[in-house]
Formats: C-alpha cells, structure tokens, sequence
C-alpha cells in the first residue's frame, strides 16, 4: 500500500509542478504598436484570478524630462484592455492590484511605441545637427588648407 | 627646453587626430545621446550646438592657444600670463583631472573583464553571484559585471591598462601621434559597423526618430540648458589642460583657429552618430536608456546586443566589437590624461620623461587599484555593491562635477582678466587663416565665466538640500564619508597644487614679454 502511495506521489510530483501558478506578465497584440493605433494588450497568465482587478498604467518616455505616466483602467475579466498610444518611443507598461503589499502583483513590460508617421521635425533636428557638425568640419578643413 | 627636446607632432594630421581622440571617450559613445534622451530627445540639439558655439569651441581655442603661445604645459602656460596665482589653478585642474584618470582607468580595465566575457560567459543567461550572497544569481550582463567587480583579477586589468597608457606615454609624443593615427580611424570603422547594424535591425529606424524628434516644452526648464553647457565641457575634455599640453608640442604659427574647429566639430560629430548607433539599438529592442555612463555601459548597451538576431556568434561578434570600441576611445582619451600632467612635471622639473611618467604611473596605478577594490560593502546590491564603485560614485562627483568647472572657470578669468583676451585672440590670428572675431573676448570674460558660475553655483545649492541632492542615497555607507571624500578633493587638492606652485621655479631663458613676442 505504502509502495504504491509512494508510486501515486512520483506520477503525481511532475503534475503538481506543471499546475503550479506561474507568475503572470504582461502581453501585447502586437511587437511594436503604432502612436495613436488601438491595440489590445493584456495579464498574460489565464489562470491567474481576479485578472480585472489588475491596473494597468503606462509610462512614456521613462528616465526623462518628459516622462509622464497615463493611468489605463482595469481590464475585462479574461485579462484584456484595449490602449490607444498616446505617444511613440520607449515606454513602460505597468500592472498592478491596487493595495497589494505582494510583490508579485507589480508587473512591467518595456515596449516601443512606432510613431506611424514621419517625424518632420525630428528629421529637421537631425538634418541641422548634422549639417552644422559635419558640413562645419568640412568647411573648416576647406579654408584651412594651406594654399 | 627647446621645443624640440619636449618632443614635437610630426604632423598637423597626428596632433588633430592625437586631440580629437583624447576627446572622443566612453561619454561620447554611450553617455551623449542618454542625456540628450533625458533632455528632450531633438529639443536637447538646439541648446547643445548653442552651448559648442559660444562655450566649447571658445575654450577649446583659449587652451590651444595657450600652449601653442607658450609652449609649456598648462600650469607653467598659466604662470607666464598670471604668476603664481595663475599656476595654483593650473595645478588644481590638473590634480582634479588625475583623480578622473585613477577612476577612469579603472572603468577601462572593467571594459577589458566585459571584453573577456563578452567572448561567451558574459551572454549565459543568468550569473551566479559568489560574493553577494543575498542576490544569489541576477541575469545578465548585470549579474556578469558585479561578479567581476568583485574579483580581486580586476586589479590585473587595472595594471594592464596602466601598463599600455605607460608604454605609449614613455616614448613621446611620437608614439601617442602614431597611436591615434591608427586608433581614431578604427573607432569611425566600428562605430559605422554598429549604425548599420542599428538601422538594418526591425524598427531600428524608429529609434532615430526617438532621440531626433523635439519635445520643445523643457526648452524653458534651466536644467536642459545646464545640462547641455555641462555636456559640451566634458565631451571636449575642456578644464583639464590636457589641450594646452598638446598644443604646446605644436610649432609656434599653428593655426589655432581651424584646429580647434577641426577637432570639435570631430567630437561632437562622432557622439552625434553614436546616439544613432545606440537609440537604434534600444529603440529594436524595448530598451530604455539611462543617464548614466557605467549603466549605458554595463548594462544596458550589452542588454541590447545580446538580443542581437542571428546567433550567439553574432552576439559575441557585435559584443566584442562594442567593448574594442570603448578600450580604444577609452585609452586615446586616458593617454591625454596621463599626458597632461607628465607634461606638466616634464616642464616644472626639468626631468626626464621616463622617469617622471613612472614616478606618475606608479602613483596612478595604486589609485586606480583602490577604486577597483572588489570588497563588498552592500551585499544586497541595494546600491554599488563594492567599495571601489562606491569610491568611484563617490570622487567622481565632487572631481568631474567641479573640479574641471572651476578649472575652466579659472582659465577663462585668468586669460580675460589677468592676461587679456585681445592679446591672446592678436597672437592667434596672427597665424589663423579664419581670424576670430573680438566677439571671442566678450565671450571669454563675460559670457563663459557667467555659465560656468551659474553651473557650479547652482550644483553647489543643491548640495546644501543634502549632499548629492534628495534622491540620491549610497546603500553601505557611512553618512561622513561623501564629506571626507570632499575634504580629501578639496583640501588635498589646494594643498598639494600650493605644494607643486612653490616648489621650485621655472627656468626662463628670456623674459615673460620676449618669450611672447618671439
């Protein structure tokens, strides 16, 4: 008896380990989302309760002056919530329960926001720069040359 | 001593690619475009190419003209146009500047063990701490580089990289020109190597558009603009005499308008295409950048290229590439450093090169061992983690956040005041083929000393709220010991620079105003 109660908790070992909850994470309907494009991002773990008790948040530009932080709600009971892009760049999407002290209950994910469309401005800034850097050396080397 | 004995550049190619590779350093490949990100990304340019204009390039041409003037080193220049009280300040920088190479130099001789390991271990998944056991195991390359730190084969690197600044200083300034000729083009090379890499990788282009395009709302915040004069100082390697060291090997008709031009524009262009390199990178790959050298080093470049597609062959290919880049920008860059004070000696005491560098070598290398000290003082890794880290963090703040501020700040009141500026700007259009305009004296005797003033004051506020500011706490750290470190910065570094001023006097063959005029 005792020998096929050992036998049942052998068979059994592998089966718990697999039914053991992993910890949940957050994923994205797609790799890289597009300023101001919906997309739907959600608790990655389905087995995980209380899955719309979870509050997402997402951090724009983190570790700069123009970080700022846009509070997304909670998701629906199967883990999912819809997120329009307010703006491109890196950005850190966030999930926690509210109240929890657990640390688990903190979930991140770092993604790339794709501007959709061309910055103008940006290439301008870039254009300038390198304008006045490199178009400055050249002309400075042209000048400089011994006659 | 006629230029000739001090040793002279072969060439006025070597001399530019001698000081456009002291300063192209570790900051221009991975801290520039970090700080532009934390600036406002594209809004950071404007105030940054203002700044090069009236604060770097002004600067650079002042101490280039100085020891293309004078020919002597950067305390024996600023003893010909301000005596004794212009030498103390000289000494200062200086002194300031050799505490940056102890630490420096360790940093590159972490670059070396990230070199190693980079072959393959560095890109295991997780580490295994052996001297932080309440971490246990951290992923990597995180986890890889504080099980180095806290090896004592660290400090074999440390001799390593002491070793080969000794070999190149000990023979001249032949060798440094001839080092450079090949290091500089091989830095263009491998950076190209990681901007292609960058561009061809999914969205790579996007991260382009993340560090060009502005946010022009923090153009009104002082700190940008703060951070922008600051960044334009250090990225030209400006306050530490390292300039007026090189261009005292120069003949005396150098024209000191062009090169200084020549070798900003250089800098400023090669941590212009850095950021390209890097934002690519981290933009793939969700990555977000930190402001901060030894984190943009460490951790985060690495963490990008070890999600490099194509194969553990491609990573190591790619990480190898990115750490021979840094060693050779580093060394370019700690060569001048350790130059800039040998040079100095060399003219104070009129004593042999070799035997003089190795005094220094000797001296530099025990300081850059003890900021490589693998002990543990926080083993929770809540902070530095080591004691050398800590000392680094430590001196790094008060040595490169004033010491070369106030250095620069000197100078230009030194050469605006004392000196005159019209005088320096009539020797060096003398022999400039672009002639620089008398916009350069107000420059030199209002505007930069106004910034430079406005810059170091308003550190020094923010010191008074708590030292290093509110957020900033150091985990396994006595609360006196920042202190200590500031009295050692400022009270060893007066006395000794008071020591180096009166310890013996030049020897003048002719008189200050003959010695100019020649």
């Amino acid at each position: 008896m005792k020998r096929i109660f050992l036998f049942l908790l052998f068979c059994l070992l592998p089966l718990m380990a697999w039914a053991t909850p992993e910890k949940p994470g957050i994923g994205v309907e797609t790799e890289f989302p597009m300023k101001g494009q919906p997309v739907q991002i959600f608790v990655s773990h389905a087995t995980w309760q209380r899955l719309e008790e979870f509050q997402f948040s997402v951090t724009y530009r983190p570790n700069s002056m123009v970080s700022h932080t846009q509070e997304l709600g909670h998701p629906d009971p199967n883990g999912y919530l819809t997120w329009t892009p307010a703006d491109a760049g890196v950005t850190i999407l966030k999930a926690t329960i509210p109240g929890s002290k657990e640390k688990d209950l903190t979930i991140t994910k770092q993604l790339s926001v794709r501007y959709g469309q061309f910055p103008l401005l940006g290439i301008l800034i870039f254009l300038l720069a390198a304008f006045t850097l490199f178009g400055g050396l050249a002309w400075t080397v042209v000048r400089s040359k011994p006659a | 001593m006629a230029a000739t004995e001090r040793g002279q550049w072969q060439s006025r190619l070597g001399f530019i690619m001698a000081a456009a590779g002291s300063a192209i350093g570790l900051g221009n490949i991975v801290f520039f475009g970090a700080n532009a990100y934390k600036y406002g990304a594209g809004a950071f340019y404007l105030p940054y190419l203002i700044a090069l204009f009236c604060v770097g390039i002004p600067v650079m041409v002042l101490e280039l003209g100085l020891g293309s003037m004078t020919r002597r080193a950067f305390p024996p220049s600023l003893h010909r146009i301000a005596g004794r009280f212009g030498e103390f300040w000289g000494w200062f920088s200086l002194l300031s500047a050799t505490l940056i190479t102890m630490y420096y130099i360790t940093i590159l001789a972490w670059c070396l063990g990230m070199l190693l390991g980079a072959l393959g271990p560095l890109w295991q998944p997780e580490q295994h701490l052996t001297a932080f056991k309440e971490i246990g195991t951290l992923p990597n390359p995180t986890g890889y580089f504080f099980e180095m730190i806290s090896q004592w084969s660290t400090v074999l690197f440390v001799v390593i990289i002491w070793a080969a600044n000794l070999f190149v200083i000990s023979r001249g300034v032949q060798t440094i020109e001839w080092v450079n000729k090949i290091f500089l083009p091989l830095m263009w090379v491998f950076m190209g190597l990681l901007i292609l890499r960058g561009i061809t990788l999914p969205n790579g282009l996007e991260g382009l558009y993340l560090l060009f395009t502005p946010n022009f709302e923090v153009m009104s915040n002082i700190e940008v603009w703060k951070g922008a004069f600051s960044q334009i100082f250090f990225t030209l390697s400006l306050g530490f005499g390292i300039m007026t060291a090189y261009a005292s090997y120069l003949p005396k008709d150098a024209d000191q308008v062009s090169n200084p031009l020549i070798i900003s524009f250089m800098n400023c262009g090669f941590e212009f295409i850095a950021g390209i390199a890097i934002f690519t990178m981290l933009f793939s790959f969700s990555i977000v950048p930190k402001a901060s050298t030894l984190s943009m080093t460490f951790f985060v470049i690495p963490e990008g290229i070890a999600r490099m597609p194509g194969g553990s062959l491609m990573v190591q290919a790619f990480g190898v590439l990115f750490f021979v880049l840094l060693l050779l920008a580093g060394i370019t860059s700690s060569v001048s450093l350790v130059e800039g004070l040998a040079s100095a000696l060399i003219d104070k005491f009129e004593s042999s090169r070799r035997a003089l560098v190795g005094v220094f070598a000797t001296a530099g290398c025990l300081g850059s061992v003890a900021f490589a000290l693998p002990l543990v003082v926080d083993p929770g890794l809540a902070s530095n983690g080591t004691l050398g880290l800590t000392l680094i963090d430590l001196v790094d703040h008060w040595a490169f956040g004033y010491g070369l501020l106030i250095g620069g700040l000197m100078e230009c009141i030194l050469v605006g005041w004392f000196f005159g500026a019209d005088k320096l700007r009539a020797h060096i259009n003398q022999h400039a083929k672009i002639p620089l305009p008398p916009f350069f004296d107000i420059l030199i005797k209002w505007v930069i000393p106004a910034v430079l003033l406005f810059i170091i004051g308003s550190s020094a506020w923010q010191e008074l709220k708590g030292i290093y500011g509110h957020d900033f706490t150091i985990v396994g750290l006595q609360p006196w010991l920042p202190w200590v470190c500031f009295a050692v910065f400022a009270l060893g570094g007066i006395l000794l620079a008071l020591l180096l001023t009166f310890a013996r006097d030049y020897h003048h063959p002719h008189s200050h105003e003959e010695e100019l005029a020649q």
